[in-house]
């Protein structure tokens, strides 16, 4: 019997055939949908998880972490790491810790409203009202001068405030701007619609004082898994996924109608390493150690073999471009193990054979630690394999995000592995953040790297001239590499997205934050 | 009725004090600073010491245990579980906003379920032995033995990229909704098939089914009247069961198919250490699942009266 052969039959058969239908009906379009509306000027966006939910983020809206092109800085980060004017036409450093803005007057807000210095001054002192932003601002250090003239001072000296003017988190927005849920600004595109962990969807602004964005709509999607968000590339559901996994790079270079595109390296996958660690983990307080374990590493084996040759070898602790033409003054430990075994045998550290090495019988096991979901396992593997090479014992611990910041922070590792973005143009932002020793971050004291370090750092902070403040940032950064092994930069690395090949136009750039979205097109 | 009613809902108010006093601990006795990686999750490096105490001041943090289990006791039971952490925004209401797409999901994995697992265990009872046992058996092996998560992406990959018949990820209408349930029903199914078909076949030796069919019953009536009906007892109970873990299975289907609802809020909660939004939803889904357990306890009771009678003396006094 066939399920029409009578009447309740039929009436099921039915059912089922208008639910197989509405099911295979294709995607869904707009509102809470998937938003795969592939048809005309639209763009489909996979990102990862929603972070504009968290407490700081939600007046961030479309600009941090997910720049969605809504938003624009003064001053425009470079894809070398450069600064170029913006909505500031110029600056000038006026003396006094004080640099002078003057404003673009032909940009408008979306829905009208004009760009003018009180708007930057309401954006700054909006985010320092919500402790929001770094540089030493507060809400003395902005003053209008006239309608398009501003001046900003930090209350600490911090010359690198110019450079850091192009966060995104310093972008302008209008007085009359929601940053949690309308935010009104400049860019090529205008806020449409935010579903939290669904989608934030962006029009192009047709009254853009720049170049207009050649697409009509942008649609981000939240897919946190990396796996799912390539599987969606591939059926088609989205035009570009960001953050390929570096496992999937092969399997969708090989599928017919999607490209791999790599930026150029944006971030550093760094081994910090606990100078003044809380005892027991004292083992790196011996510069003879330290030495051993950067010389025991062979990076140039971990960028082709273990990453694939999607990484870059580096030897400066940011993309060597923020350091300009003094990169080269950091030259890294060059990879010789049986150094690394002879600086270890003189340090009373001996072994026979294979065997971890010992000294008046305790074993020289060191704790790495590694900053959850930003490391590859194989990472850290690759580095215990290395370092059993020359009798050191590694031991991974493999800790959850709030266990690990407990660690970190209370000093009690060896080793710790992290992968720090560059999303300004400072030269000396990581190294005042994560090694001078009057940072306020908590870790700093335990990966201090001495004073001369702290004193370099200090110059850069204060040098008027860029070229200067690099210099001064790259002898740092010589002191800490080289010189005191406070750090062992591993590999640069960079953001990998996956596109449709009718995607066109598409620019990466190293910092996701600074990824422009106008100047891409879907051919036909 | 009312009278068993009422003892059971009583002997819930320990189980449910006990779950909210677990809940509460487990997330607490966690190591690591949840302030100190709220911050870091905002920043991308460390934050200051500074930072820190004003955060976990913000938050409560800086308060003993008790004071702040006595605390968050006090508001649960009106119904308000706290701030979360991450998000600042109500534990309820979120929990509130995100359940309709987890139910949906979960009903329809469950009703996918039993619309595969009650033939396939009939038809496996009534052909003991042949191919349709075994196709039930295989079946079933396949959907307890393959994880969710791995069931999903073969899933995605056959009926999304291969065949394109449905969206990969999100949440939206019918069609984002088939791969999920029918992730999540391949496991239920697995399960409840078997339980079926192990108990059709206790029902098809009793005395009652021979005499059915010694009297003509067609072997329809015989199977569907007389045997489904009452081998569908163990059946219940093993739905009523699944509830919870139906949940949690969503959970990961919600991660894998980039669905809104309570899993993905839960995964993020776990990863940003969220204290509050982790209380309320394990609070949640423990009053989920007795709840559902009560459902079915007294499911039992109206099909069989002799479940009524919870007290020893009672089921003696039947016995006389």
């Amino acid at each position: 019997m066939t399920p029409g052969d009578s009447p309740r039959g039929a009436r099921m058969f039915g059912i089922l055939a208008w639910l197989l239908a509405v099911a295979c009906g294709g995607n869904d379009s707009g509102g809470s949908s998937s938003g795969a509306d592939l048809s005309g000027d639209s763009l489909v966006i996979a990102v990862g998880r929603d972070e504009f939910g968290l407490r700081l983020n939600r007046e961030r809206l479309g600009r941090y972490p997910l720049n969605a092109g809504i938003c624009e800085p003064l001053l425009r980060l470079t894809s070398d790491f450069g600064i170029e004017p913006w909505l500031a036409r110029k600056w000038e450093y006026r003396g006094n810790n004080t640099y002078r803005f003057t404003i673009r007057s032909d940009p408008t807000f979306h829905g009208g409203g004009q760009l003018g210095a009180a708007s930057v001054k309401y954006t700054l002192e909006r985010g320092i009202k919500d402790k929001t932003q770094y540089s030493f601002l507060s809400d003395q250090s902005v003053r209008i001068i006239d309608d398009s003239t501003l001046d900003i001072r930090p209350m600490r000296p911090n010359l690198r405030v110019l450079e850091q003017m192009v966060h995104m988190t310093y972008a302008v927005v209008a007085d009359s701007s929601d940053g949690a849920t309308l935010p009104i600004c400049t860019g090529p595109f205008q806020f449409r619609e935010y579903v939290p962990r669904s989608h934030l969807s962006v029009e192009r602004n047709d009254a853009y004082w720049g170049d207009k964005a050649k697409l009509q709509r942008l649609i981000f999607r939240f897919i946190p898994d990396d796996y799912t968000r390539a599987l969606a590339l591939k059926a088609g559901n989205v035009d570009v996924i960001f953050d390929v996994n570096r496992s999937m790079v092969a399997n969708l270079e090989q599928t017919s109608g999607i490209k791999v595109v790599a930026a150029p390296p944006g971030a550093v996958i760094l081994m910090y390493i606990a100078t003044r660690g809380k005892a027991p983990y004292t083992r790196m307080s011996d510069p003879a150690v330290r030495r051993a374990v950067a010389m025991a590493i062979d990076r140039t084996a971990l960028v082709r073999e273990v990453m694939d040759g999607l990484a870059a070898e580096v030897s400066t602790v940011n993309p060597p471009s923020v350091l300009g033409r003094h990169a080269s003054l950091v030259r890294g430990v060059p990879y010789d193990p049986a150094r690394a075994r002879r600086l270890l045998d003189s340090a009373g550290w001996t072994a026979t054979g294979k065997q971890t090495r010992q000294r008046a019988g305790a074993p020289l096991v060191l704790s790495l630690i590694a900053q959850p979901g930003a490391v590859d396992r194989s990472v850290t593997q690759y580095v215990q394999a290395q370092l059993a090479e020359v009798g050191i014992e590694v031991r991974i611990e493999d800790l959850d995000a709030a266990a690990y910041e407990s660690r970190l922070n209370s000093g009690t590792f060896d080793l710790d592995i992290e992968v720090p973005n560059q999303n300004d143009a400072n030269p000396a932002f990581l190294l005042a953040l994560r090694w001078y020793s009057k940072s306020n971050v908590r870790s700093a004291p335990i990966m201090a790297a001495g004073a001369r370090f702290d004193s370099l750092v200090e110059r850069s902070l204060v040098s008027v001239d860029r070229d200067e403040a690099q210099k001064a940032a790259a002898e740092a950064m010589h002191v800490l590499v080289d010189e005191e092994v406070a750090a062992i930069p591993l590999a640069g690395v960079s953001r990998i997205y996956a596109m449709s090949s009718k995607v066109r136009g598409f620019v990466p750039h190293p910092s996701r934050l600074y990824q422009s979205w106008s100047s891409v097109w879907l051919a036909r | 009725m009312s009278a068993y009613l009422l003892r059971r809902l009583t002997a819930l108010l320990p189980v449910l004090l006990g779950l909210s006093l677990l809940a509460f601990s487990l997330a607490s006795l966690a190591p690591g600073d949840p302030a100190e990686l709220l911050l870091r999750r905002q920043t991308g490096e460390p934050p200051s010491a500074a930072d820190v105490t004003r955060l976990r001041s913000e938050m409560g943090l800086d308060r003993p245990f008790l004071v702040r289990y006595a605390r968050w006791l006090g508001h649960a039971v009106r119904g308000d579980l706290g701030a979360s952490h991450s998000s600042g925004a109500s534990v309820s209401r979120t929990l509130v906003t995100n359940l309709p797409a987890t139910v949906e999901l979960a009903v329809a994995s469950l009703l996918l379920g039993i619309v595969i697992a009650l033939p396939l265990g009939v038809l496996a009872a009534v052909s003991r032995g042949g191919p349709l046992d075994h196709v039930s058996r295989i079946v079933s092996l396949v959907g307890t033995s393959i994880p969710g998560f791995l069931l999903g992406y073969m899933f995605i990959l056959f009926f999304g990229v291969t065949l394109k018949l449905f969206p990969v990820a999100g949440t939206g209408g019918l069609s984002h909704l088939v791969l999920p349930a029918m992730t999540l029903a391949l496991a239920e199914a697995a399960a409840m098939a078997r339980m079926t078909r192990a108990s059709m076949l206790d029902v098809l030796g009793e005395d009652y089914v021979r005499t059915a069919r010694a009297k003509g019953a067609s072997r329809r009536l015989v199977y569907v009247r007389h045997a489904l009906r009452n081998a569908l007892n163990p059946v219940v109970t093993l739905v009523g069961l699944r509830v919870g873990r139906l949940l949690g299975g969503a959970v990961i289907v919600e991660i894998v198919f980039a669905r809104a609802g309570i899993g993905t809020v839960i995964v993020d909660a776990i990863h940003d250490r969220d204290y509050a939004m982790i209380q309320g939803f394990i609070l949640f889904v423990g009053i989920v699942f007795v709840s559902a357990n009560l459902l079915v306890d007294l499911a039992y009771a109206s099909l069989d009266p002799r479940v009524r009678l919870g007290s020893s003396e009672e089921r003696a006094a039947v016995a006389r």
